[in-house]
């Protein structure tokens, strides 16, 4: 919430739509709970938190990249597991929503 | 939230942990110094692993340990010959790199080369949390069932090394060192794999030989600067 403050300038936040990625090691559940709890402590309002559930994207030495759910999932080209992760491991705030000022 | 007001932004999140993690990261490396986050589940042999490298590594080592709740590691640890600080969490079920730089502070860093991170027993919540080591290991033992990497995969993915303990044990138990290794390496095509027993020494050399080309690596570091 500290990061999505910086953003607000003293308005209130409506809803922060985040991207949890199935590596970052992050429960949907306590992060809405936490994230609704210390923007009330913060004086930030009562936030909407959008969990986007993510894949993790692939990037094969095939050349192919590719998205799953499933981290053992093979590349689906080359059946081989010769990869990279792009992405899937973090938790990446997509959007703030903040109130109208008048 | 690219003009400060909404709008759609990007990049990872990055708490106040992760700049600790970094700092912790700059501090050990201009010592030259290998890290190593061992992340294991409770009974895994995490501390016993640790008490045996003590005794085989030729190089100067010290541990911090984390535990919930006693020092019995730590002791365990001193016993056989290296400097431990003992973090007790109090519940936290995971280490952070705040607990880490404390930990820090009372070992005499310029007199090791290698400092190893016990992480708390678990497989879960210290997986995606940085402390400043150079390498994530992952410990788990042939009685735990050789699905743990898919189960826990977001461990899996980060840990440079994976230590298969207990291997001694397998007439007992079904558990396929084939499988978890292919998971293993499904998950991270670059991963170390250390099938071994702590308790008998069986194969205990390549892990050594790895934590020894850490310290070579961590020198080299010392080389070019």
């Amino acid at each position: 919430m500290r990061t999505v403050a910086q953003y607000a300038e003293g308005r209130k936040i409506v809803a922060v739509t985040v991207d949890v990625g199935p590596l970052a090691g992050v429960s949907a559940d306590a992060l809405d709970f936490c994230a609704v709890e210390t923007a009330k402590e913060m004086g930030l309002g009562e936030p909407r938190i959008k969990i986007q559930q993510v894949p993790v994207v692939f990037k094969c030495s095939c050349g192919r990249e590719y998205q799953a759910v499933d981290p053992l999932e093979a590349c689906p080209s080359c059946g081989g597991y010769g990869r990279e992760i792009v992405s899937g491991m973090d938790v990446v705030i997509r959007e703030v929503e903040l109130e109208d000022t008048k | 939230m690219k003009d400060g007001a909404s709008g759609k932004g990007g990049g990872p999140v990055v708490s106040k942990s992760a700049r600790i993690a970094t700092r912790n990261r700059e501090r050990f490396r201009s010592l030259h110094l290998f890290t190593v986050n061992l992340i294991g589940a409770p009974g895994s042999g995490k501390t016993a692993l640790l008490e045996r490298t003590a005794r085989e590594f030729a190089g100067r080592m010290a541990v911090i340990e984390g535990d919930i709740k006693t020092t019995l590691d730590s002791e365990r640890i001193r016993a056989a010959g290296v400097q431990a600080v003992q973090i007790q969490t109090g519940g936290e079920c995971h280490l952070d790199a705040a607990m880490v730089e404390r930990a820090a502070g009372e070992i005499d860093l310029e007199s090791i080369d290698v400092l190893f991170i016990e992480n708390v027993g678990n497989l879960v919540c210290p997986s995606s949390v940085d402390l400043g080591e150079d390498a994530k290991v992952a410990l788990t033992s042939v009685a735990e069932g050789d699905e743990k990497p898919a189960k826990y995969p977001a461990l899996f993915v980060r840990a440079a090394a994976v230590v298969i303990n207990k291997i001694d044990l397998l007439p007992y138990v079904d558990y396929s060192v084939e499988r978890a290794s292919s998971d293993c390496r499904k998950l991270k095509p670059s991963v170390e794999i250390f099938p071994l027993s702590v308790k008998t020494g069986e194969r205990f050399a390549a892990w050594m030989e790895w934590i020894e080309k850490g310290r070579e690596k961590a020198r080299g570091r010392r080389a070019r600067s």
